[in-house]
């Protein structure tokens, strides 16, 4: 694996990126979609916190269990039961919150405890490792979602 | 257990006043206080407000899920062995408390949006031993208060 302070340092900027991105938003811009269907930026920050807080729990079992079922989730249901059109500016401090409270538990495990094992539902293998690699990637996939959403004519 | 929207409204608001309790019970302590043996055999105060984050993080899921409907038989953790592996004694306070504010906030505007007969629906939630979201609101106001106590008596030595 990359030195893990590089990985971490990603994982936090990535994070960022996206905090920036939607703080900067007037309200009616949350409301924007990149295509008829598709999530609003409003709900996308909403999905980033649930996913968050999933992978904030994910996190915690692994270091403190040995191989924890790791449970799926299906993102349309949290979309369509979780009142995705309240208030975003809650789960917008959630995504910052946890990723930082993350950060500070992997800053001080050791090198073998990146390599700790989930047992994913829908997955062969679900280290920390993977855990914090599959953060980083959702993060850019959704914000370049969120930019184009901006992007669209009203 | 079945609220009334008065009983209910009061149950919310101290919960959502709960995060600042919990900040002002550590507010001025020092590195030394926050790590100091507390006057009976147990948790030190910085210990306590790792174990109220960790706890914040799965009630947070626990609630999306029973408000899913999704059983979750899986999430009855293991607290001691938790505060051993995430290094409870070692980590920075701050982020601890800030994850607490910001799920509580959160919780309170999923619980905010919830008509009303999803209040009171029952859920299979076995492990967390919350029928429906009145309960689910109830043991988690409990928590935290409940940890407040023991970090002053960690503090203080008195409640």
């Amino acid at each position: 694996m990359h030195r893990p302070e590089a990985l971490l340092s990603e994982y936090l900027s990535s994070a960022d990126a996206v905090r920036s991105v939607v703080e900067a938003c007037a309200d009616p811009q949350l409301n924007r979609r990149e295509a008829s269907g598709a999530w609003s930026v409003r709900q996308i920050v909403h999905h980033l916190a649930d996913v968050e807080v999933g992978d904030a729990m994910r996190l915690r079992q692994i270091l403190a269990h040995d191989a924890p079922l790791i449970v799926a989730y299906d993102e349309g249901q949290f979309a369509a039961r979780l009142h995705y059109e309240r208030a975003s500016a809650t789960s917008l401090a959630i995504f910052a919150a946890l990723r930082a409270s993350n950060v500070s538990i992997l800053e001080r495990i050791s090198q073998a405890d990146w390599s700790r094992l989930g047992r994913h539902e829908e997955q062969d293998r679900y280290t920390v490792e993977i855990l914090v690699r599959t953060g980083i990637e959702h993060d850019r996939l959704h914000l370049a979602q969120i930019q184009r959403a901006l992007h669209t004519a009203d | 257990m079945s609220l009334g929207a008065a009983e209910r409204a009061e149950l919310l608001e101290r919960y959502r006043s709960a995060p600042s309790l919990l900040r002002d019970s550590v507010a001025g302590a020092s590195m030394a206080q926050l790590d100091g043996a507390p006057p009976e055999p147990g948790w030190t105060a910085r210990q306590i407000v790792h174990h109220v984050s960790d706890v914040a993080v799965m009630g947070a899921l626990r609630l999306r899920m029973m408000l899913l409907d999704i059983e979750v038989e899986l999430w009855a953790i293991d607290g001691e062995q938790m505060s051993i592996r995430l290094r409870n004694d070692k980590r920075p306070i701050t982020p601890a408390l800030r994850t607490v504010e910001a799920l509580v906030e959160s919780a309170g505007s999923i619980l905010d949006s919830l008509h009303e007969e999803e209040w009171r629906q029952p859920r299979p939630v076995p492990v967390a031993r919350s029928a429906n979201a009145e309960d689910w609101l109830s043991a988690n106001l409990r928590h935290i208060e409940g940890h407040v106590d023991q970090i002053r008596y960690a503090l203080t030595g008195t409640c």
